[in-house]
């Protein structure tokens, strides 16, 4: 049976970018131990052969299929979802900006940082 | 050990911008030169309750490249998303193909280089995918801030993944070289690496000379230019086989190249490479191309670089010029409407290289505004073909028209090379009748040299044959008139 | 009118005595205005009120009438909307401390129809955190409290949706449904809640919670309204590759279609479960009688992967949603806790931004999308997922609709199980099923259970599902039910009891 630890819980809040003081991971360790249990019985469930499920789409019908519903470009056969390349207006800047916390030169302004 | 006991094996990561208005997934215009964060729409810049609806242009693109490169097209591929916090990643994940990408397989070839066989060098891939781009960080040097544009984030980008079988340094900047001239000549791409839109990793490793094992191999990022791809290639296998003959092993690392210092830099360790959480992307259905698309598109291709070169071969053109004419499209399709109108290859394409790229490139003119048609070029070959123009002549016929018309822009009455052969009296008397009057003349004028000539001082042949040229402009058929010459001065008097 | 017996119409009246003049759009927003500013101390349904909006949009139709301008199907009907749908330029948090201040600069496509459609929107309605919830207490804010009872909860993610409907603060809402987050807070909160197939509306501009899942709908107070608002919202939109591209049907149409002929699935297993309170059973069977006399029949269905379905849901919700509250850094919108390092400014900002139970799911997600236990998770689930949903399909091979309870106890009190996030999660054992398999499910009033000494009298729902894109057979059945009945009249003490006066104490049981 799965149990997580205090240090995975780190370890996972790390990679999620969440920053857990000991009694929080503590407290999550100990709530999700059991989740992790119960999840547990989908590994015994038979999915031989059986494909992932998918979003629902539209495969393309066939040469003499359908053109696109969006007319795209090369659009008999294109399957639905796609959209044709045309462009609308992108969002003034300050409107773009407007909701940004801190704005530096027309530019989205953060902590410095190195690739990490 | 030295170093010629060990040999490079180099796979290349190449990111290519697709070329199309709107990004890869949303209506935002794509740009190059606006000021920062003035291309950028609600999804652009991850805002919640926005979804990504896939171009279909950017996937039609893909298509012609995976055609181009003889990929296998999968009638289904997925989009996933990879997860990792960035300032310049908008959404904490970047939409790209993961497990399922619309092409594997296929391969490019390197020109100039040959396989063990001494074939053209393929150069196999693995895959090639779609995904989007990410903004740009500004760094700025004693500031406790970094800045970002999310301009960029979202424009369409192929990812075409090498396997690792390129050689040398050398052979990969010829493999991306032929892979610019491939997205180029295809018009998906306008592929420039110094304006981003193509961009390059190596993954370099080295193992000993007849070895099949790979080593272990690093991964140098973001070489922007062919030179400094070659020589950052060069310095890795050089620290490589350095660490190797001191006994140490090489450690799967991330490098950039330093170019002052000419050698490769360690970014970071792999080992604590993030776990980028792949998650088939839920937004997106899967990405269907149907056979009548790819058909469709293949119809439309324009004639490819690899074939150029080798149809060009064939016809007795040298592997340098072959190579040259393939690598741009707007020069292979000047020479395909030269020999189109008749020029035979080899003189085509010594004329292309040589006489019009010589004043283009000292002109600063791009083929594509060449001042002389290809139609004009042929013709120009042709009349030297028919001996209508002597060879010199011809120069001067091209040089007249080439300048003519640069200056004039095409505002004047045709300019044809026949019609600057009439006007400058270029053109070549062939007619034996006409010629050998003015021998006669010549030879009259001259009995001293005659005599000379009869004496056994055959050098003055060639005085002759100059009175003569100058007697006509030079439009004398060099070779009738040899030929006169050689009749006439073997009669007696 | 009176304000009183305004607010007593449906929407579809609303909108018909304002298209013909006999009510004015403002005339309706003073109603319900009136109406929202007496029970919102008590309930909290709303997180923001858009008076001045709702007032300028009224105006405006009334504006449209006086000058001869056609109107639309909702004209001046007073609707709120989940805090998870953008509305430019309107404050929107999806419940969230992260997201705090932020107006979306964009339009979602909910509003815009909505908008289109004459709809006057009231204002942002209280939800659980980012939809992660079934009792509206995963927030930040005040808890949204049940108009039947304060002490009980409203049901969640769309609690506040539930509640404002049900003590008539707005004519109708828009809710989202990830595992039951509309269905069950309708049945807590005794009105109808439909969940339409996946991709039949838009998604766009509904913040995301778990994208494969997730669905937005109506909550309105009897089954025609649902149908009406159902029209307005679905069909394909452009900017949603999910959404569905087939025609929309006449809802309305389908609702008088009766309920003759049709064929009602059970599914008897999972109603033996140990949990099922006999009020939920007791009104369920009679749900079923209602539907038989009015010509439907029952008949058994098997369900052989649904004691999976929980397992699945959770594996594919959390996954879902760690990834889509990836972009909640604090960097480009909304809160930022600014810290010297960016990764330092990352954590403090997601820290300070996402409760417990937010965390607790991002966590979970994470795990569940490691390369190393992708496949025995995330990748099973989804097979899994494929099983159940084929499930469906065989059961519907022999049957039009499958019936079921929607929350197996008809409510609970405040903080009686905010403790446990276990049994919180098993208690969408009926909901979930629809969402995994993308079908169409509606939740509609069934009566109320016999107060007891330790409960009072509570609304309860039953459900009905119906294959993809079967939304016209879903309605009909569900109109038949309602035709019959008259459990969609009941209506929720006015005044609203006080909350405050009398905390329940779950372990007593919470009478006072």
């Amino acid at each position: 049976m799965s149990t997580i630890s205090r240090q995975e819980c780190h370890e996972l809040a790390s990679l999620a970018r969440l920053s857990l003081n000991e009694e929080e991971a503590e407290r999550f360790a100990a709530e999700l131990s059991p989740i992790l249990a119960y999840l547990e019985q989908l590994q015994a469930v038979d999915t031989m052969g059986v494909e992932e499920h998918l979003p629902p789409s539209r495969p393309p019908l066939g040469p003499s299929g359908p053109v696109g519903s969006t007319g795209a470009v090369g659009p008999a056969g294109s399957s639905s979802g796609l959209r044709d390349d045309v462009t609308a207006p992108p969002l003034p800047r300050e409107r773009a900006l407007a909701g940004v916390p801190e704005v530096l030169d027309g530019h989205v302004k953060v902590p410095k940082f190195k690739k990490d | 050990m030295s170093v010629a006991d060990y040999e490079p094996v180099i796979g290349l990561e190449v990111h290519c911008q697709l070329e199309t208005a709107s990004k890869m997934f949303s209506a935002c215009p794509v740009g190059l030169l606006a000021p920062p964060n003035t291309l950028v729409d609600a999804y652009t810049l991850g805002l919640p309750g926005t979804l990504p609806v896939p171009n279909a242009r950017a996937v039609h693109h893909g298509i012609a490249l995976a055609l181009a490169c003889g990929c296998q097209l999968h009638e289904r591929s997925r989009f996933a998303r990879k997860h990792y916090f960035y300032p310049d990643l908008p959404k904490g994940y970047q939409i790209t193909q993961a497990h399922e990408p619309y092409a594997t397989g296929g391969s490019l070839e390197v020109p100039g280089f040959r396989d063990a066989e001494g074939r053209p060098k393929r150069v196999p891939l693995v895959r090639i995918h779609f995904e989007e781009d990410a903004g740009k960080n500004v760094h700025v040097p004693g500031e406790d801030h970094s800045l970002i544009d999310y301009g960029r984030a979202g424009a369409p980008l192929l990812e075409i993944v090498s396997e690792p079988t390129i050689g040398s340094p050398e052979e990969a900047a010829a493999y991306l070289r032929e892979l610019r001239t491939l997205v180029r000549t295809l018009g998906i791409s306008q592929a420039n690496m110094e304006e981003g839109t193509l961009r390059c990793d190596a993954n370099v490793s080295v193992r000993r000379r007849g070895s099949t094992a790979l080593g272990v191999r690093c991964e140098i990022k973001n070489l922007n230019s062919f030179r400094f791809l070659a020589q950052a290639i060069a310095a890795e296998i050089r620290r490589q086989i350095d660490l190797l003959e001191q006994g140490q092993v090489i450690e799967s690392v991330t490098l950039s190249y330093d170019v002052e210092r000419d050698r490769t830099r360690v970014m970071r360790s792999k080992e604590d490479a993030a776990d980028y959480r792949y998650l088939p992307e839920p937004d997106l259905p899967p990405l269907w191309i149907s056979s009548e698309w790819i058909d469709r598109v293949r119809s439309e291709l324009p004639p490819l670089p690899a074939a150029r070169r080798a149809g060009y071969l064939a016809q007795g053109i040298s592997e340098d010029d072959a190579v040259l004419l393939a690598s741009e499209p707007a020069l292979g399709d000047y020479l395909d409407r030269t020999l189109a109108a008749g020029a035979p290859a080899k003189k085509a394409s010594n004329w292309l290289t040589v006489e019009l790229l010589g004043k283009l490139n000292a002109d600063g003119i791009g083929i594509e505004r060449s001042p002389v048609t290809p139609e004009a070029l042929a013709e120009l070959i042709a009349m030297v073909e028919a001996d209508e123009v002597s060879g010199r002549a011809a120069k001067a016929i091209f040089a007249s028209l080439y300048g003519e018309l640069r200056e004039s822009e095409g505002s004047t009455p045709p300019l044809t090379p026949r019609t600057i052969a009439e006007r400058d009296g270029h053109r070549q008397v062939s007619d034996a009748g006409v010629l050998e009057a003015a021998v006669r003349e010549v030879l009259a004028g001259h009995p001293e040299q005659v005599q000379q000539f009869r004496a056994g001082k055959t050098k003055v042949r060639g005085f002759f044959v100059g009175q003569v040229m100058k007697k006509t402009r030079g439009q004398a058929n060099p070779q009738v008139l040899g030929e006169l010459l050689d009749r006439l001065l073997g009669e007696d008097d | 009118m009176t304000p009183n017996r305004i607010i007593e119409l449906s929407a579809r009246a609303i909108a018909r005595h304002v298209r013909e003049g006999s009510l004015r759009a403002t005339e309706v927003l003073e109603a319900f205005e009136a109406r929202a500013d007496a029970t919102e101390p008590v309930l909290h349904a709303y997180l923001l009120r858009a008076r001045d909006e709702a007032r300028t949009a009224a105006e405006a139709i009334d504006g449209a009438r006086a000058a001869g301008h056609p109107l639309g199907a909702l004209a001046g009907v007073p609707i709120g909307l989940k805090d998870l749908f953008v509305i430019e330029g309107m404050h929107t948090r999806a419940g969230s401390r992260i997201l705090e201040g932020w107006i979306p600069p964009y339009q979602g496509t909910h509003a815009a129809r909505l908008l289109g459609a004459g709809a006057v929107i009231t204002g942002k309605l209280a939800m659980d955190e980012f939809a992660m919830g079934s009792s509206n207490e995963n927030t930040p804010y005040e808890p949204v409290r049940n108009p039947w009872d304060p002490r009980y909860v409203p049901g969640g993610s769309s609690g506040g949706s539930a509640a404002a409907v049900a003590a008539g603060s707005c004519a109708a809402a828009l809710g989202s449904d990830t595992g039951g987050s509309i269905r069950q807070p309708a049945s807590l909160c005794g009105v109808v809640g439909l969940k339409p197939s996946y991709g039949r509306v838009s998604r766009h501009g509904m913040i995301a919670f778990a994208s494969s899942l997730d669905q937005a709908g109506p909550i309105a107070r009897d089954v025609r309204d649902a149908a009406a608002l159902l029209q307005v919202l679905a069909g394909p939109d452009p900017l949603d590759a999910t959404c569905v591209d087939a025609p929309v049907p006449d809802y309305l149409a389908s609702c008088d279609r009766g309920a003759a002929g049709l064929r009602v699935g059970v599914h008897r297993e999972a109603l033996a479960s140990e949990g099922l309170d006999p009020e939920v059973a007791k009104a369920f069977e009679h749900a079923l009688a209602v539907l038989q006399d009015a010509g439907a029949t029952l008949v058994d269905v098997e369900l052989p992967h649904a004691e999976h379905a929980i397992a699945t849901y959770y594996v594919l919700c959390t996954a879902e949603a760690a990834s889509n509250l990836a972009r909640y850094d604090g960097l480009r919108y909304g809160a930022r806790i600014a810290r010297a390092s960016l990764r330092e400014t990352y954590e403090a900002t997601r820290e300070a931004g996402f409760s417990a139970e937010v965390k607790r799911r991002i966590l979970l997600g994470t795990f569940v999308l490691r390369k190393d236990s992708y496949a025995a998770y995330y990748g099973q689930a989804q097979k899994v997922r494929r099983l159940i949903a084929r499930d469906y399909a065989r059961a519907f091979e022999g049957c039009d609709l499958i019936a079921s309870p929607v929350s197996p106890v008809p409510g609970f009190a405040v903080g009686e199980r905010s403790h446990d996030p276990l049994t919180m999660y098993l208690s969408d054992v009926f909901t979930i099923g629809a969402n995994l398999a993308g079908l169409a499910a509606i939740s509609i009033p069934a009566g109320l259970s016999a107060a007891t000494s330790g409960r009072p009298a509570l609304p309860i729902g039953v459900q009905l599902m119906a294959p993809a894109l079967q939304e016209p057979t879903l309605l009909a059945a569900a109109a038949a039910h309602e035709d019959a009945t008259d459990h969609h009249r009941l209506r929720p003490p006015d005044p609203p009891r006080s909350a405050t006066a009398s905390e329940p104490d779950p372990g007593a049981g919470g009478a006072s």
